[in-house]
């Protein structure tokens, strides 16, 4: 009784499979993943219980990412805002970064992930965090802050079609929409 | 004038919208490559699952970043601002030059229609000369207009905007210079009138003198001739409508023969001959013709101009 992992429902796998982008396959991958994750006494109730941010980041998938904290924070409906993932959040995650999620969600979802103060907009501090992201965490490999305010008024010279400052969801969707990489690169599977 | 007042009003009305939906609808808005924004947002992999791979990658991701950086601030250097006043300025001249030139021919090929309207035994071409030379303007010059505008290097949206405002003074030069020669032509014809009016009364005059005479000083009536059968001079107002009717249809004709050859033959030929012709006929040259929206609307406005 205590060796075996709980198994998951048939009915909850289909209503999974409906309410997102992922195959029974993927689903059912998940569900090991994640409960892997979880303390041995969470397993048996899975909706209820939440894995903490620290757990998730050792996804092997999100380790090396630069955006995974954001990741886990836009993810969670948590309420105490730690970026702790219950299995639906996870799925929802995983939904949304793969393969059949169209080009709406996926912009959607990498707006929110990229607006660090989460006030639905993109201004010249987010886009400074993220290009430190983007250039990794050590001193060497970051850009010096001539270079950084070039490319932040480049690109809002580029992508700010209303000129006020700051790039908001549209505007964003437009310059993704005509990225040819974007799809293919904002993906992730287990 | 108030004519010609609300019909260049409603002409810039007009413009001004069209320009304003190039800038926010059409696809020729902002567009070139988002390169700066596409190298933020869709740079990183996020496949990437190893510590090593990702290191790799902010490393290649930063020195990218570099690069495009000196590459924009290399690019803006090298604008040479003299350079390109010069050329704007060149490309100006060369355009009202043109101008000019096609007001000149207008007014040139009215007058020749006056000296061919004395003549009796003229051609087809000679007589719709005029018509011909105006509609042939028309189309030939916002082409030529936008060839040289190539010189001027703005971007697009204000090229837009520039080609837009010389093809309004194209037209609207061409139809004061044909109306203003029409007025020449009116004038002429007017005095042409007056002076037969004047004869025609002194003839009756001298005739009234021979007949008295005649009549040996008797208050004799002069016979009785019908006001509507006084000798009157060319009509005018006549000639005029002619003119315009003749221009109006053949415009018509024009575009009509354009878009059968410009666009329809067009695509067909590059569609056919594509098979077997060396280089790609639909990428390059002789491409399918773009619906050039505020060329065409431009146009519809000119013809409305020229009923009113």
């Amino acid at each position: 009784m205590g060796t075996t992992a709980s198994q998951l429902g048939k009915d909850s796998l289909s209503e999974y499979q409906e309410l997102t982008f992922l195959t029974k396959q993927e689903i059912l991958l998940a569900h090991k993943r994640f409960t892997e994750l979880q303390n041995r006494d969470e397993r048996n109730h899975l909706n209820a219980t939440r894995v903490p941010m620290e757990k998730i980041l050792t996804l092997p998938e999100l380790k090396s990412n630069p955006f995974r904290k954001r990741i886990c924070h836009v993810f969670s409906t948590s309420e105490a805002k730690d970026g702790s993932l219950t299995f639906e959040d996870f799925l929802d995650l995983l939904s949304a970064f793969s393969d059949s999620a169209t080009l709406e969600i996926k912009s959607h979802y990498a707006f929110r992930i990229f607006d660090f103060d989460d006030d639905g907009t993109l201004d010249c501090g987010d886009l400074e965090k993220l290009v430190n992201c983007l250039t990794g965490e050590t001193d060497d490999t970051r850009l010096t802050s001539d270079e950084m305010r070039q490319l932040i008024s480049n690109i809002l010279e580029e992508s700010d079609i209303d000129k006020d400052g700051t790039v908001n969801l549209s505007e964003f969707q437009h310059v993704i929409s005509r990225s040819p990489d974007f799809v293919s690169s904002f993906k992730i599977v287990l | 004038m108030v004519g010609i007042g609300s019909f260049g009003y409603s002409l810039m009305v007009v413009i001004r919208t069209m320009a304003n939906n190039a800038d926010v609808g059409g696809g020729d808005g902002e567009e070139g490559e988002f390169t700066f924004a596409w190298k933020m947002f869709t740079s990183w992999d996020y496949l990437i699952g190893n510590a090593e791979t990702a290191d790799n990658k902010y490393a290649s991701i930063t020195t990218s970043f570099k690069e495009s950086i000196v590459d924009e601030q290399e690019n803006q250097k090298d604008e040479n601002i003299h350079l390109r006043r010069f050329l704007r300025v060149l490309a100006n001249f060369l355009i009202t030059c043109s101008l000019g030139g096609s007001g000149y021919l207008i007014y040139f090929v009215v007058k020749r229609s006056q000296e061919f309207a004395t003549r009796d035994d003229l051609s087809w071409y000679e007589k719709n000369e005029l018509e011909i030379v105006m509609s042939l303007l028309g189309l030939v010059c916002p082409p030529l207009f936008e060839t040289i505008a190539e010189l001027e290097d703005y971007h697009p949206r204000i090229a837009l905007k520039w080609q837009l405002g010389r093809i309004f003074a194209l037209f609207l030069g061409n139809l004061y210079t044909f109306l203003f020669a029409l007025f020449d032509e009116v004038n002429n014809k007017l005095e042409e009138e007056q002076a037969i009016k004047n004869a025609s009364i002194w003839a009756m005059k001298e005739y009234y003198a021979n007949y008295t005479r005649l009549l040996n000083d008797t208050d004799a009536t002069p016979p009785p001739m019908n006001p509507a059968d006084v000798i009157r001079g060319p009509c005018w107002e006549t000639a005029v409508g002619i003119e315009f009717v003749k221009l109006t249809v053949s415009d018509i004709q024009v575009t009509y023969l354009t878009i059968l050859i410009g666009d329809f033959a067009r695509a067909v030929i590059v569609r056919f001959l594509n098979y077997c012709w060396c280089w790609d006929l639909e990428a390059g040259f002789p491409s399918y013709g773009e619906f050039d929206i505020s060329g065409n609307v431009l146009g519809l406005a000119f013809n409305q101009g020229m009923i009113w």
